[in-house]
Order: C-alpha cells, then sequence, then structure tokens
C-alpha cells in the first residue's frame, strides 16, 4: 500500500464514520411509517397503533410495540425481510425488487408532509 | 488472439467461482446485500496484467453469466451497474498512478456501491434512498481494501501476461 491509500482510507473512513455517528446521535424513535411504492406516496402509519398494512399484494408490513418490519413479500431475494425491524426517524426498509420504500418520520400526518420528508434528507 | 481468448476465459470462470462461493455465504457481514466482492479481485488482476478491455470483458461477462446461474435477471440490472461504474473509476484511477492496487480497489468498491444506489434510486424513484449513501460508501471502502490488498498478492504471484496476448 502507498501513502495515498492510506490517506484515503483514513480520510474517507472517518469522514463517513463521523457522518453516521453524528447522525445516529440525532435520531430518536419516530412517530410513524411513510409508505412509498413507484415514488407515489401510498400511505402514513402512526407507530403507537399495532396493525398490519398490505402493500399492493407484494409486501405485508407489520407494525408492533412501536416498530415496523416486513413480514411477507413475494420479491426473490427477501431482503426486506432480512433487514428486520425498524423504529428510528430516518431508518428505512427497502424492497428494490416491488420499489417498496418504508421509513420512519418523526410526525404523524396524513400524507408525510415536507417538513419531515426534508428533515429525513439532511 | 486465441491466447488472449483462453486468458480471458480462465479469469472470468476464476470470477464466476469467486461469485458462487461468495452466494453461498449471504449477508454475513450484517447489513443484508453487502457483499465481500471477492470476484472484483479478478477484474483488478486483469486490469493491471492485460489492461482496460480484457478487464471489462472479464467483468461484464462475470456479471451477465453469475447472474443467470445464481442470481435473477434483476440483480443482473444492480450488479452491471455497479460493475461498470467500478471498472471505469478503476481504469481512470490506475492510469493515473496516484494509487496503488489496493487504493484503486477502494476506489472501485466505493464506485460499484454508488453504481448501484444509482441504479436504485432511479428503478425506485426516490431520492430518500441516499440515505443509505455513508454506509455504501464505507462498505465500499472496507470491502475495496479487502479485495485490494488480496489483488496485490494475488499480482505479486503471477508472472507477467504472455507477449504474445
Amino acid at each position: 500500500m502507498k501513502k495515498a491509500d492510506f490517506r484515503l482510507l483514513l480520510i474517507v473512513g472517518v469522514l463517513c464514520a463521523a457522518l453516521l455517528v453524528c447522525r445516529s446521535f440525532f435520531q430518536s424513535e419516530g412517530a410513524a411509517v411513510f409508505v412509498q411504492v413507484d415514488g407515489d406516496i401510498y400511505g402514513t402509519y402512526p407507530l403507537n397503533q399495532d396493525q398490519t398494512i398490505f402493500i399492493n399484494d407484494t409486501n405485508v408490513l407489520v407494525i408492533a410495540d412501536g416498530k415496523a418490519c416486513m413480514s411477507e413479500a413475494d420479491c426473490p431475494d427477501g431482503l426486506c425481510i432480512r433487514q428486520g425491524s425498524i423504529s428510528l426517524s430516518g431508518t428505512m426498509i427497502v424492497c428494490l425488487p416491488n420499489r417498496v420504500v418504508v421509513q420512519v418520520v418523526d410526525e404523524d400526518s396524513e400524507d408525510g408532509t415536507e417538513e419531515g420528508y426534508d428533515a429525513v434528507i439532511g | 488472439m486465441k491466447a488472449k481468448t483462453a486468458y480471458l476465459g480462465m479469469f472470468t470462470a476464476l470470477a464466476m467461482i469467486l461469485s458462487y462461493v461468495e452466494s453461498l455465504f449471504p449477508a454475513f457481514y450484517g447489513i443484508p446485500g453487502v457483499k465481500l466482492g471477492l470476484a472484483n479481485s479478478m477484474s483488478l488482476v486483469m486490469l493491471y496484467l492485460i489492461g482496460v478491455p480484457g478487464a471489462f470483458a472479464v467483468s461484464v461477462i462475470r456479471v451477465v453469466l453469475s447472474g443467470f446461474l445464481f442470481g435473477s435477471l434483476f440483480s443482473i440490472a444492480y450488479s452491471l451497474a455497479g460493475a461498470v461504474l467500478s471498472i471505469v473509476i478503476m481504469a481512470l484511477m490506475s492510469r493515473m498512478r496516484f494509487f496503488s492496487v489496493t487504493g484503486v480497489s477502494m476506489c472501485g468498491g466505493m464506485a460499484h456501491n454508488i453504481g448501484q444506489l444509482l441504479v436504485a434510486v432511479f428503478l425506485v424513484d426516490n431520492l430518500n434512498l441516499f440515505y443509505y449513501l455513508p454506509v455504501l460508501l464505507l462498505s465500499g471502502l472496507l470491502t475495496g481494501l479487502v479485495v485490494g490488498l488480496l489483488s496485490a498478492e494475488i499480482l505479486k504471484r503471477l508472472p507477467d501476461a504472455p507477449d504474445s496476448l
């Protein structure tokens, strides 16, 4: 390895790790999950209320104990199920084959307000 | 010409075996979907031994063939985006001679993950996926490091490509 290699490893590694650590400090338990399919809004569901959501016959999202997890999916890889439960704001479950994105948002609104949306990106 | 075909064929076969071996250990790094990318070491070795076109061919053929064998049409699209961006970046980086094999591999690892993320953002039509960027950069950096160190050792032990290539 050259000096430049070490620098790359150190700089990018530290930057990314610092970003992840900082972000985790700002994350708190979210209020709801915001479900999008193919970029379109599918719905927002509060996390404090246990329920089962059927997303277009392709995925089944279960909310229980303030956490959301994908319990069933017809995609070949099943990666969305393996992503486990989410409850911290900003965290998400993605099912790429079915184009389903489930993301935890801070406020419990009808349509996943722009505010919550932007705060999550930042 | 014939010698080159045999050479490329052998390395493509090796890359496919590495893909297969890796597919036997799904997600053992805790993050679903993250892989070491051992097969990329063969593209890297090709890049240094016989140049960009050979490395490009080995990458693309490996992705398409192992996609049909062990994956799905869907996984091919993602792998291809990652592999193509990765090989382009690695070709540029190796030509600049700024990094050694390991540094080039780390750039390739990150480029691979960025390529896949871009395809995902485009297919799912959701910019929120950029949430994963820091994790993906970090994992690309670290898997690239491992693959790069491995490739450097392989290159040290391999004879130069025959002159006839």
